[in-house]
């Protein structure tokens, strides 16, 4: 057996927990041994009287017989005896009090009991068998009462009834004595064997509190261990919900839009591939795309800036989202473009009436950071079909479709068609072919001239481009202009129309020999004018052409100074401090300020030909005419009336005081040797003057051109 | 609690003792003594040993008091070695059958050797010799003198040595005793009603 280590025999709380380790072990064992104790009493109770009805049931006299006593003292007496102990174990076990009245209960029991059977000398084995019982206790001091009982019993009776212990009437006290002294005998046994089974019971405390003392440390780290495995495990825990939460957002976000939280392209285009395929397998089934597109909100972005920009896709977003049907999926495409699938559709107007319901939706002002913004949305309509197999292609015909609305005004929608498919790829073919357009020489210009209503004389031209395509033929400005700007081919056709003319002028100036130089009109595009270099271009064209600055008259549309004032305002005062004349193109079409309009350094103001082809027949019309004209005498600017088609209009024009005006009236557009021709013809003087031409027959100077 | 606790185990004490003094006061009380015949009643049937003393013990032999006085006897009977003849008469009351008298006493005493267990029908035998207490035991010598009347147990039922049979044992040996009488513990052999003729049944106190 491993020894105990010397220090712990004087270490304190060592001896003091060997102790309690003892205490409780005895505790135990004397609580076990009081319920057997009890239990034996009650057995030994119930044995007694069966043994006095066994042997003595009756006293008889004669022929008469009654219960006998010991009948009555073995159900009384030993019930007396037995049941004070009984309780007292059952209700306090343990304590030393109970033991002590156990011990001298079994004494009692047995003197009981060898009076019951006559005094046989085998029934005082229950006295040494009851003394060895005892013995459980491992506490020899209950052994003093039961001795003291025997020796008592002894001692009393042998004093006062010498026959009933002895059996004679006078013994020396040397047989009290001998009576006593086997009972002491037993009990130096008993109380030899208490003491060994105590000092066993010691040794087993001592053990218990050395393995609790070595295993304190154990227990210790095993604890520490625990806790670190305890946070480990939370750790670990935490670490796996957020990454779980992260593969969960990137999932979401895979399938979702940042910004809005609606469904992103990805997501949209698995549920548009799942409704083709519900539609191939069900004919009843049937749905459409609606392509979303904000009409202004580029101007949204570049007045209020892009975080307002933002808070107008999300409200937009809200909108849609609260005003579609559960079953719909709307989505983001990007920018301001949304889409929406619509399931279970009974035909077009169904599509039609969730499209202008959306339009209303969207209809009323959003707050942008106090700001009260409206906006329209074009919405562009794609019906489920045969024709359909993939996503990508009733997609690219709902975006078709809302690009028809938008041309045809905006904050509209329009149901896709097959037409409208073509002109599309009509429009593709074109975007394609206007690709390397002014290296391949498919540009050109013409000249339309500008004339003084009053005299009838050239004061200038208006270049105007013309595409000559190879297979196409001439396509008009207005087909590809619009082209051009959006795919941003405006600047290089810009580029080469303002050398071009700027080349032509110079070349009939110096054929002509004008004093005063006559000015050619360059169309600027918008694109063109906010370009940064637009400036030192100009100044290369000049001077590469020879072109005097003054023969160079820029127009510019009034949006496309008005959207940019600070640096449209910037640009012309540069351009003008060259020397190049300014005209505000379309005047009266787009919208204005007229304080801005004063602090322009432009020369000119056009009137548009839709101003000017009502005017005979609108009042209205006419009075803003000249209205205009006003405007522009009190800011000293020169007018020029466009789209002159008949005579009354240059009538009613001259009448306003309108001094320049160009039209079909005078002059169709003509390339450039005929333009080159009619100067020539209308100067055949240079350096004496303007040279009047006879416009007051339109076919006459169509014959002239 | 602790004063509670004594105060109930000194009442327990003294209620066991009080049991004890009662159980006590039955067992040490003895039955009606005999005015036992100095001379072996003529009338007896029992014929007394013409060489030997006899000994007649008369019991009730559904007594439970007289199976000690039994016990007693075959000790006697192994100390005394021959020197008596001993009867036990087993009174049995007229009104009963003649199997009441052959109970487990009976078979004792007719396994104790020397010892003839006699049907006393009516007690009248037991009424020769003036007994009234089971138990009651007579020594005779051969010449038919009374030696000996009393009992020889210590107590009612009480086995173990006592001064009856310590005396008879002396009488049978020794030829003498320090007393001839001894107090008879055990059932009364007759009811009051059930009393032989001329025979008069009553307690006396024990006198050493």
């Amino acid at each position: 057996m491993k020894r105990i280590p010397t220090e712990w025999c004087a270490d304190e709380p060592f001896q003091r927990r060997v102790k309690d380790l003892f205490t409780e072990h005895r505790q135990s064992i004397f609580k076990r041994t009081d319920r057997m104790f009890a239990a034996l009493m009650v057995v030994q109770w119930a044995a007694g009287i069966a043994a006095a009805l066994w042997l003595s049931p009756k006293t008889w006299a004669g022929s008469y017989s009654q219960t006998h006593i010991h009948v009555w003292a073995a159900v009384f007496l030993g019930g007396a005896i037995s049941l004070f102990p009984v309780a007292l174990a059952l209700l306090r076990p343990g304590a030393a009090s109970t033991r002590y009245v156990i011990a001298t209960a079994q004494m009692l029991m047995s003197s009981l009991l060898i009076h019951l059977t006559g005094g046989r000398i085998e029934t005082h084995f229950h006295v040494f068998g009851s003394l060895a019982f005892l013995s459980f206790y491992r506490d020899w001091r209950v052994l003093v009462p039961s001795t003291v009982v025997v020796a008592a019993d002894h001692f009393l009776r042998g004093m006062f009834w010498p026959e009933s212990v002895y059996g004679v009437l006078a013994v020396s006290n040397w047989r009290w004595l001998e009576h006593s002294g086997w009972v002491l005998f037993e009990d130096t046994f008993l109380v030899i064997a208490i003491r060994r089974g105590m000092s066993e019971m010691r040794d087993i405390a001592t053990r218990t509190a050395e393995g609790e003392r070595l295993n304190e440390g154990l227990e210790q780290r095993v604890a520490e261990r625990t806790t670190q495995l305890a946070a480990s495990n939370r750790e670990l825990e935490k670490e796996v919900a957020e990454r779980k939460l992260i593969e969960e957002q990137l999932l979401h976000n895979a399938f979702h839009d940042g910004l809005t939280g609606l469904a992103n392209r990805a997501l949209f285009m698995d549920h548009l591939k799942l409704a083709l395929g519900r539609a191939e397998r069900h004919a009843a089934y049937r749905f459409a795309v609606l392509f979303l597109d904000l009409d202004r909100f580029k101007v949204v972005n570049d007045s209020l800036g892009h975080m307002a920009g933002d808070q107008l896709l999300v409200g937009v977003a809200r909108r849609l989202g609260a005003a579609m049907r559960p079953g719909d999926t709307v989505s983001r495409l990007g920018g301001d473009e949304f889409t929406v699938l619509l399931n279970d559709l009974n035909d077009a107007e169904e599509a039609e009436a969730v499209a202008a319901r959306l339009q209303s939706e969207l209809a009323p002002a959003f707050n942008l950071g106090g700001h009260e913004v409206f906006t329209t949305v074009s919405i562009g309509i794609a019906l489920s079909g045969e024709d359909y197999h993939r996503p990508e292609d009733i997609l690219r015909d709902a975006d078709t479709a809302m690009y028809r609305a938008k041309m045809l005004g905006k904050a509209r929608h329009a149901v896709f068609h097959q037409a409208m498919h073509a002109r599309a790829m009509d429009r593709l073919g074109l975007e394609r072919d206007m690709r390397g357009l002014v290296e391949r020489r498919e540009l050109f210009l013409q000249y339309q001239p500008i004339v003084s209503l009053a005299t009838g004389s050239v004061r200038g031209f208006e270049a105007l481009v013309r595409w000559q395509h190879p297979e196409r033929g001439l396509i008009p400005p207005a087909k590809f202009i619009p082209i051009a700007e959006e795919t941003g081919m405006i600047i290089p056709i810009g580029k080469w129309v303002l050398a071009e003319a700027c080349r032509q002028m110079s070349r009939w100036q110096k054929l002509s020999n004008l004093e005063a130089p006559l000015p050619i009109s360059v169309n600027l595009s918008g694109r063109q004018f906010l370009q940064p270099d637009l400036l030192e271009q100009i100044q290369e064209v000049l001077r590469e052409t020879g072109l005097d600055p003054r023969g160079l008259k820029l127009e510019i549309t009034e949006t496309v100074v008005m959207e940019n004032i600070e640096t449209a305002t910037h640009t012309l005062e540069q351009l003008r401090a060259l020397g190049v004349e300014l005209s505000i193109d379309d005047f009266g079409t787009g919208y204005s300020s007229l304080s801005y309009l004063q602090r322009f350094p432009v020369s000119t103001l056009k009137i548009d030909r839709s101003f000017v082809s009502q005017m005979t027949e609108s009042d209205g019309t006419a009075e803003i005419v000249r209205t205009i004209m006003k405007l522009a005498q009190n800011l000293g600017m020169d007018v020029v009336a466009e789209g002159v088609e008949t005579e009354g209009q240059r009538a009613q024009l001259r009448d306003f005081k309108c001094e320049l005006g160009q039209g079909y009236f005078f002059s169709k557009p003509m390339d450039g040797d005929a333009a080159e021709a009619l100067l020539l013809n209308c100067f055949p003087h240079a350096g004496t003057g303007n040279q009047v031409l006879n416009f007051d027959a339109p076919p006459l100077h169509v014959a002239a051109v | 609690m602790n004063r509670l606790l004594l105060t109930a185990g000194a009442l327990w004490l003294l209620m066991i003792g009080a049991g004890t003094g009662l159980l006590w006061n039955y067992a040490s009380t003895p039955g009606a003594a005999a005015s036992t015949p100095d001379r072996w009643p003529a009338a007896s049937r029992v014929k007394p040993a013409a060489d030997r003393a006899t000994l007649v013990m008369s019991a009730h032999p559904h007594c439970p008091c007289t199976r000690a006085s039994i016990g007693e006897l075959a000790r006697l009977m192994t100390q005394a070695r021959g020197r008596v003849t001993a009867y036990v008469l087993f009174v049995e009351p007229s009104n009963f059958s003649g199997e009441w008298a052959r109970s487990d006493l009976w078979a004792s005493a007719a396994a104790i050797p020397g010892v003839t267990p006699v049907r006393d029908g009516g007690g009248v035998e037991a009424g020769r010799f003036h007994a009234a207490t089971s138990g009651q035991t007579v020594l005779y010598d051969a010449a038919g003198n009374l030696l000996f009347s009393g009992g020889i147990t210590s107590a009612r039922g009480h086995a173990g040595d006592n001064a009856g049979r310590a005396a008879i044992v002396s009488l049978l040996t020794a030829g003498e005793a320090d007393r001839r009488e001894a107090p008879v513990f055990g059932c009364p052999l007759f009811a009051q009603t059930e009393c032989p003729a001329g025979m008069e049944v009553g307690r006396e106190k024990n006198t050493h």
